[in-house]
């Protein structure tokens, strides 16, 4: 039994959707509880993952498809979880602010994050800060992230900020930014809650606004 | 006798440095018009759209995607000129960009200034625009003015003219910054064209030029820049198409299909630009970097940074387009070793291959972020001794000196020779003493300084003592009556 688990792992650390899906389902079918394969199984899979890209041994596209193989997984058992068994790291509402078309980091972090078992919800590029504010009704985030790589842009991350607070809905959530000119100074200036500097770090410091 | 010194040593005709075969040049071209036909590139911007369509390119209405037949792209490689003028207040820095011509200097719009006294960061803002330029006025090696800052006290209304005013005021090199809104543009170019004299004045010398960030990579045109790289050339300014991905992110990983990548965009940005304007002067502006497959960050000293750098070079040479790219960037935070190998290594390459305009190259620390005035002094060594690399060895009857060799004889000595004494002061470079060459003794007596704290005591010698050559009184109360300048 923990044999199958161990493939399930190995076959999620590189990154082996279609066996991980496969694995899951034959462990099912063998009797084992969702709930043991989920952990046992996927989450130590990630686990190493997680521990070998600390090391620096693993880079970002392994992370990111074992992390994709992890949701092939967890697609087959998430009938079977109890809601309360289902882990959700939290909620993440992202996106690039208005001006700026930029994108490749706010779709890293959000991979990212997806990875490390957040559930997200990504609004794109050049959003408006009315829109950010209908995406934390609708969806009732615990953390927002904002992006942006042009100077002249930057500032809109303040001006979403005051239209979160004007709409009441500032104190709902954790509010974080990043991008190549954004630093924690300006963080701090516009009166976010939190800065990183690169996408593994922007996980860490989404499970400290949500913990 | 004659002392033989060296003038400013810019516009070498280089390209020696040949990363790529012939072969893998016509390779790389034929991948980029693959790409340009079959993925095509992503226009939203309504103008270009139509002048693409009107062309004959393929425009997919529904999604916006637009695909480029080759002869297209060659009738527009055609029409850009193979030689832009790129011109300064004193005519003694004119950069003839064509070729294989090289120059080098500083670039571009960094937030953060790390403050030369204190040591630590603070934001940039329009007074750094002014004092920069003033101490790159007074560095030789550093060709041209790209402002390196972004001044963050500016609103984006009037951010253009005064970043240009403040750069024009300070220095006699040419000044290049990106331009940010389209009045932006006018009221700039309505500032320059008094400085140039008249309108055809500024098109004849044009002693600006815009930088427009008008891609986002891959393959997708950022619609409000275009929009502004439309107006450049409708203005007839010089327009920089700068590009810069990432090969793991936003481009292949492996160099050959980010090289590819990359001339399919410029190539897109090329056929714009003649479509607007047939003749438009532009610079090619493809930047190729490597992202951190560790961490998705932007690197800016990686060893591929230099070589895929003079790679582009070549290519571009292949089409007979002016092209501005990148060299001399660290990933360090401080002017520190890892500054120096990692500057110095690109730097030299980039020339090499012959790069006509080469930015970034003095005064940045991680990567793009920040500058430091000490290290805008230690880059101009750097590029001094890069441009006596370029420079190479002139081989004639004068310098095999044989008439020297025979009359010294064998066991004699050179040092009072006519010839070491016509020839010393220009065949060798001079550094500053940001170099020292002193021994070990004697440069403890001096203090035991290091190279950055060398640099310092010139930075805060040339920023208290030289006077660039100001606008003309005239020129300079039209500016202030016309416009509102914050410096």
């Amino acid at each position: 039994m923990a044999d199958i688990l161990g493939k399930i792992a190995s076959n999620l650390y590189n990154g082996e959707r279609e066996e991980v899906a496969r694995l899951v389902q034959e462990a099912l079918d063998q009797g084992m509880l969702a709930g043991e394969v989920l952990s046992g199984g996927l989450i130590a899979g990630m686990d190493e993952v997680g521990r070998d890209f600390k090391a620096g041994d693993l880079f970002v596209p392994e992370v990111l498809i074992a992390a994709r193989a992890m949701h092939a997984g967890m697609d087959v058992l998430r009938p079977l979880l109890a809601e309360g068994d289902v882990p959700s790291a939290g909620k993440y509402v992202i996106g690039t602010v208005e001006g700026d078309l930029h994108d490749i980091g706010k779709n890293l972090v959000r991979m990212m994050l997806e990875g490390a078992g957040f559930e997200t919800v990504d609004l794109g590029t050049d959003v408006k800060p009315n829109v950010f504010v209908d995406a934390v009704r609708e969806h009732q985030p615990t953390v927002v992230g904002m992006s942006a790589l042009l100077t002249t842009t930057m500032v809109n991350m303040k001006s979403t900020i005051e239209a979160l607070t004007e709409a009441g809905l500032r104190d709902a959530v954790k509010i974080m930014v990043g991008g190549a000119p954004v630093t924690a100074a300006f963080a701090e200036e516009i009166g976010a809650d939190a800065y990183a500097p690169d996408a593994a770090s922007a996980v860490d410091v989404a499970r400290d606004l949500t913990g | 006798m004659a002392k033989r010194r060296p003038g400013l040593v810019k516009g070498l005709v280089s390209g020696r440095y040949k990363p790529l075969t012939s072969d893998q040049v016509q390779r790389i071209h034929g991948a980029a018009l693959d790409i340009l036909q079959r993925t095509g590139v992503l226009v939203e911007e309504p103008e270009a759209l139509r002048l693409f369509a009107e062309a004959g390119a393929f425009v997919e209405r529904d999604t916006l995607r637009v695909r480029i037949p080759q002869a297209l792209v060659e009738d527009a490689v055609d029409w850009a000129p193979s030689r832009v003028v790129l011109a300064g207040r004193d005519s003694k820095w004119d950069l003839e960009l064509e070729g294989a011509r090289v120059h080098i200097g500083t670039g571009g719009a960094a937030l953060t200034v790390l403050d030369m006294e204190t040591g630590r960061p603070r934001p940039a803002v329009l007074r750094d625009v002014a004092e920069l330029a003033r101490l790159v006025d007074g560095l030789d090696n550093v060709h041209f003015y790209l402002v390196p800052v972004y001044p963050t006290d500016m609103g984006k209304d009037e951010v253009d003219v005064n970043t240009y005013y403040a750069g024009l005021a300070n220095t006699t090199k040419h000044v290049q910054a990106g331009v940010y809104s389209v009045q932006g543009i006018r009221d700039t170019v309505e500032m320059c064209e008094r400085v140039a004299g008249d309108a055809d004045g500024l098109r004849e010398r044009p002693v600006v030029s815009f930088i427009t960030s008008w891609m986002v990579s891959p393959l997708k045109f950022a619609t409000d820049v275009t929009t502004l790289l439309i107006e450049t050339c409708r203005q007839g300014i010089p327009a920089v198409l700068s590009a810069a991905p990432m090969a793991g992110s936003t481009a292949p990983v492996t160099l050959a299909g980010m090289l590819a990548q990359l001339t399919a965009e410029q190539l897109a940005g090329v056929v714009l630009t003649q479509l607007v304007q047939r003749g438009s002067p532009l610079l090619i502006g493809p930047i190729p970097a490597t992202a951190d497959m560790k961490t998705g960050r932007y690197l800016g000293g990686a060893a591929e940074f230099g070589l895929a750098n003079a790679a582009i070079a070549q290519m571009a040479q292949f089409y007979r387009l002016p092209i501005y790219n990148s060299a001399g960037m660290t990933d360090a935070k401080v002017p520190d070793i890892q500054a120096g190998f990692e500057k110095a290594m690109s730097a030299v390459l980039a020339l090499l291959a012959g790069s006509n305009f080469v930015h970034h190259a003095a005064g940045m620390l991680e990567n793009m972020n920040i500058v430091a005035a000490e290290q805008f002094v230690i880059d101009n060594e750097i590029l001094g001794m890069a441009m006596r690399v370029v420079r190479g060895i002139e081989v004639n009857d004068e310098t095999l000196a044989l008439d020297t060799i025979d009359a010294v004889g064998p066991g004699g000595h050179f040092l009072m020779a006519d010839h070491t004494l016509r020839h010393m002061r220009s065949e060798f470079y001079y550094p500053s003493t940001v170099v020292d060459r002193q021994g070990w003794d004697q440069w403890h007596q001096d203090g035991a300084l290091d190279a950055r704290e060398r640099a310092r005591e010139i930075a805060r010698d040339i920023l208290a003592n030289h006077r660039p050559e100001p606008l003309d009184p005239a020129t300079e109360s039209w500016i202030r009556a016309r416009f509102e300048l914050h410096v």
